[in-house]
């Protein structure tokens, strides 16, 4: 396996005010998805089998029960502490043991026909012994597998199989008697995945993914410049458009966003200097011996990092050797860009993580290629580069603002994310013929929209009930709101539980989880956390 | 050395003096005239001698000095039999025990000169298998050209639907992706594929595990993006992905590393040849550590094995490159004196090195350095130059015939040397060679021996690589003016990337076995196969 995603689903979301109050960030619907869903759904796109999802232990726990994650990527959990204030870079290093060399868990398995293997959850039966003593003819146990289809995403085929022998040095066990296809197994037995003999690769590189990031891009033209360039780090950035929606329950101005100082070369792909705004005083200082080397940087400010990074695996060991950087964010890719043109000092360096290239680096010294010759010299080791994304979705739900956004836009995006052929109205959800659902909206399981009711560019969760003659617009309604008759409900968003009263009228507002609020209330522009009486 | 040439058989249109070009395209005529019966019964016949003959225990390899002093009568005597093989049965009988009491060489010359004239209908065709230099495979070689039915590589026939089918099944066989070949080409290079950089061979692939071999397909992508270009540079990284891929190797059970691994390292090189047509340096490369993997003894435990492979690899780069490198400055710092105006084209790593060296060892000269779209690798050649204090002057291509007079001698680099002394280079050698030729000033190719091979080829046709057209049309800086050619049915765009020098025009080769002509590629590579 040549890349290792690594999902960062720890965060409390506090920049999402009430929303997290009651549900964890990773769970809060998006397009009626957990948001976790969305990042997941770009790792499998791109062909990732498992992934490790750093969470809390709350998280966990309500993913496992969770009846609409429909993901057949196989999550393996690394669980932060409860409450210690752990940063994204520690969860890094808490992932950094688990993704050494080869991982150990995936043993190597030769299949009947010795041109497949089967790398996946250990399947050895308890009872058998760690070492035969003799070289054991007769099967040891039977059990199914899952031959990953011949086509990509395609349904999968189960075999039934023996295992005939198991040796101890390498884990290798030979199956035999490639039997028929059978039907899918019970839960309970033994599955393994099988794979391709040759895929067994070391962990080379490191995929990290926020869990906030929705988008429906494409994750292998950034792989490719990873590959391309032998870069050190790739980031995913994308233009930012301005939002023009109100944002529910915002007074006033909308608040400062904080920006990001990308400095680019003239391709707009090699990042040449990385400062957050808030880190600056007055002015951005640029390294002279930077511009000697590119004589023109684009500076560029309207750039949203999407948090999700490439890394180069001795990237994590150098993050567990400099204890003092505590956010990915913030100081590991700043920290690595500043690096990038500074000449090796001594043996504490972090040009002692890297890897000797042996021959690439003579290959490149004799290549007519130019690049080289304009980053100098030194530092040609750390390469720090940016995939921007042209078109397409690419929003972080970490604000209330970009949050109702996301809700907005994903309508559009879903059904070519979506494998199976479900759509933005659930099937389960029962629609009165005579009310009014736009194309852009969603409408959840087992919803009931009673008549005369128009729906236009919102989002309705499960098992809501709508009530007669009411109206929804640009609104984020989620699971289990009931709204009462005759509602008028305007960019709004009414959290899980909500129960709006007959006559309520709402326009920019945010309704906490489980509040009721009282017929005929009007309400512009507020956060309605308690009960409202009249 | 000219000798040498005529015997191995496969330079056909090569200059050659006057009388013997007639003679060939008088045999060209009559072989027109024949059906294919009657060839069909010459070959068999001929075949039938060289049995008997190897049976009367002549060693071949003796043979080949005295069959040269009769080079010069065979033309006119496989005429005289040939026609009169049309007429008469019986008659061609006594020619043939007429020609059994010559020597054997001559009959060998006249079975691979049925060859040409066998392969004149389609010009894709005219590339050919290699054929050995040394005596023995030469007269399987020259066997094969009677009845062997010319296997030609997929590669170059781009144009034919059914071998483009062959090498589509064969590459999902391997688990390959498949370039597809961007549609408008000149009409005259439709049997060469050309790809388009934008579109990604990897696009298809998924992300976190691939059949293929990481570092290969990041060699790949750096082929195609052209990020590793040269064929020393190509080669080198080709031997660092391979040593990676040697590296993570297992061999399976009940499996013998000798053979699995080859096997291992097809797909590899369907992906790299997918991603960019293999140079013909890589491929000497890659025929040599093929044939060092299959010489590893059974026996051996895989650890011990791996390791072997990898100090090959090493000792590969480091002899037949580094030193080579090495070797050919010596030799050409000779060759440079003070004050010379030397004049380089493109980007040879070779030539840097060379240049540099004879600047070090205090050689005063001046280098005009001739550049041309649309990579324009000469500026990155005259930025390394200018690092080592050495006068530089720089022009276009165009602008060389106004400069020559004041060239002292003209250095290129070689993408390969062929068996024939052709020169295959980056494109625009020949044109400048041509003008040194007319101006008078030498040409002088400097090239390692690894880069030298058996194949043949006397024009830029028949095998050669298209880069992507887009290029041409790219111009810096102000809009491109062929902006939407691709709408336009009349305008077709060709980027090649290779052309052919021929020998004519070399005054010399430089190579880590001294300065030689290029027409003695056949007796080097001979010498090196017999090590």
């Amino acid at each position: 396996m040549e890349f290792q995603a690594v999902l960062l689903a720890g965060g409390r979301g506090s920049r999402l005010t009430e929303l997290t109050a009651s549900v964890p960030k990773p769970l809060l619907p998006v397009g009626n998805r957990p948001m976790i869903w969305y990042p997941l759904n770009l790792l499998e796109r791109a062909g990732f089998e498992e992934v490790i999802i750093i969470t809390t232990k709350e998280v966990r726990n309500q993913l496992n029960t969770f009846p609409a994650l429909s993901t057949k990527i196989h999550l393996d959990y690394q669980i932060i502490p409860e409450d210690s204030d752990s940063s994204t870079a520690d969860s890094l290093r808490l992932v950094r043991k688990r993704i050494k060399g080869t991982r150990k868990r995936n043993s190597c398995w030769e299949g009947g026909d010795s041109t497949h293997c089967i790398d996946a959850p250990v399947p050895i039966p308890p009872k058998h012994p760690k070492a035969p003593q003799r070289p054991q003819k007769h099967h040891l146990c039977s059990f199914l597998f899952r031959a990953s289809g011949p086509t990509k995403g395609g349904p999968p085929v189960w075999h039934r199989c023996r295992l005939t022998e198991v040796r101890k040095q390498d884990s290798l066990a030979t199956i035999a008697g490639l039997q028929q296809r059978c039907p899918a197994p019970e839960p309970g037995v033994h599955q393994v995945v099988l794979g391709r003999r040759t895929a067994v690769h070391k962990v080379t590189n490191v995929l990290v993914v926020s869990c906030d990031l929705v988008t429906d891009a494409c994750l292998q033209p950034l792989v490719d410049l990873f590959r391309l360039r032998n870069a050190a780090l790739v980031a995913l950035v994308r233009q930012v458009d301005e939002p023009t929606e109100p944002i529910p329950g915002q007074k006033g101005k909308r608040p400062h966003e904080q920006r990001d100082f990308v400095g680019l070369d003239e391709s707009g792909t090699r990042l040449l200097s990385l400062a957050s705004e808030a880190d600056l005083d007055d002015d951005l200082s640029l390294k002279k011996s930077l511009l000697c080397r590119f004589s023109r940087i684009h500076i560029k400010t309207n750039l949203m990092d999407a948090h999700l990074y490439c890394l180069k695996k001795w990237v994590l060991d150098l993050l567990a050797e400099e204890k003092s950087i505590s956010s990915v964010k913030g100081e590991l890719v700043p920290f690595l860009v500043k690096k990038q043109f500074s000449a090796p000092l001594g043996q504490k360096d972090l040009h002692a993580f890297i890897p000797a290239d042996g021959l690439a680096g003579l290959a490149q010294e004799r290549s007519a290629w130019d690049e080289t010759e304009a980053a100098g010299r030194h530092g040609g080791a750390i390469r720090c580069y940016v995939h921007q994304l042209r078109g397409g979705l690419c929003l972080r739900a970490n604000t209330l603002a970009s949050y109702v956004e996301a809700n907005k836009q994903v309508a559009r995006v879903l059904p070519s994310l979506m494998v199976a052929e479900e759509c933005l109205i659930h099937p389960s959800a029962s629609i009165s013929e005579k009310s009014q659902v736009g194309a852009d909206s969603m409408v959840g399981r087992e919803t009931q929209v009673e008549e005369r009711t128009s729906v236009k560019r919102s989002v309705v969760g499960d098992y809501c009930v709508v009530r007669l003659r009411s109206k929804i617009t640009s609104s984020i309604v989620m699971h289990r709101v009931t709204i009462g008759e005759g509602c008028n409900i305007q960019g709004s968003v009414l959290c899980e539980g909500a129960v709006l009263g007959a006559g309520v009228e709402l326009k920019d507002c945010l309704v906490g989880s489980h509040i009721e609020v009282e017929p005929r209330v009007k309400r512009t522009n507020e956060i309605i956390e308690r009960m409202i009486m009249i | 050395m000219e000798a040498e040439k005529a015997t191995t058989s496969q330079a056909t249109n090569t200059p050659c003096p006057q009388k013997k070009a007639q003679e060939t395209s008088k045999m060209k005529e009559d072989g027109a005239e024949f059906n294919k019966e009657d060839k069909q019964r010459m070959r068999k016949e001929k075949r039938q001698q060289k049995k008997e003959r190897k049976e009367g225990g002549r060693p071949l390899t003796e043979s080949t000095t005295g069959g040269q002093k009769s080079n010069a009568p065979r033309p006119d005597g496989g005429d005289k039999a040939v026609v009169k093989a049309d007429v008469r049965a019986e008659r061609r009988a006594k020619q043939e025990a007429e020609r059994m009491n010559k020597q054997n060489k001559k009959a060998e010359a006249a079975g691979s000169c049925g060859a040409p004239r066998q392969r004149q209908p389609s010009m894709s065709e005219s590339k050919t298998k290699p054929l050995g230099t040394e005596g023995k495979t030469k007269a399987v070689g020259s066997e094969s050209g009677s009845a062997f039915v010319w296997r030609i590589s997929e590669h170059v026939q781009a144009d034919d639907p059914a071998a483009q089918r062959r090498l589509a099944k064969k590459l999902e066989k391997q688990q390959v992706p498949q370039r597809t070949d961007s549609t408008r080409k000149v009409s005259l290079f439709s049997h060469l594929h050309q790809f388009s950089r934008q579109m990604s061979l990897t696009q298809n692939l998924q992300v976190p595990m691939n059949p293929i071999h990481p570092a290969i397909i990041q060699l790949g992508l750096q082929y195609a993006q052209g990020i590793i270009v040269g064929s020393n540079s190509r080669s080198i990284a080709l031997l660092h992905a391979f040593k990676q891929v040697v590296g993570d190797y297992k061999t399976p059970a009940h499996e013998d590393l000798c053979r699995d691994l080859v096997n291992r390292l097809k797909p590899c090189i369907s992906f790299l040849n997918q991603c960019r047509p293999l140079a013909v340096s890589m491929g000497n490369v890659i025929k040599q550590l093929k044939s060092y993997i299959s010489s590893i003894p059974a026996g051996i435990p895989e650890k011990e094995a791996k390791r072997d492979l990898c100090s090959w690899m090493d000792n590969f780069v480091e002899h037949k490159i580094e030193l080579a490198a090495k070797a050919i400055a010596a030799t050409a710092y000779g060759k440079i004196k003070d004050g010379d105006t030397i004049l380089v084209y493109g980007c040879s790593s070779l030539v840097l090195h060379v240049l540099t060296e004879a600047s070090r060892r205090g050689r005063r000269f001046r280098v005009i350095v001739v550049d041309s779209r649309p990579r324009y690798e000469g500026r990155v050649f005259l930025r390394r130059l200018v690092r080592f204090n050495i006068d530089c002057s720089y022009i276009l291509i165009t602008a060389v015939a106004y400069i020559l007079p004041e060239v002292s001698m003209v250095m290129l680099g070689a993408h390969g040397l062929l068996a024939n002394g052709c020169v295959m280079s980056r494109v625009g050698s020949a044109q400048i060679s041509l003008l040194a030729r007319a101006c008078n000033v030498p040409t002088l190719i400097c090239c390692e021996t690894y880069k030298f091979c058996d194949r043949v080829q006397t024009d830029a046709f028949v095998s050669n690589e298209l880069d992507d057209p887009e290029e041409l049309a790219k111009v810096s800086g102000g809009a491109p003016s062929l902006q939407g050619w691709e709408d336009d049915p009349c305008l077709n765009l060709l980027n090649l990337v290779y052309d052919i020098t021929p020998p004519d025009f070399v005054a010399v080769v430089i190579t880590d076995v001294g300065m030689i002509p290029c027409t003695s590629v056949p007796v080097v590579l001979r010498v090196k196969s017999e090590e």
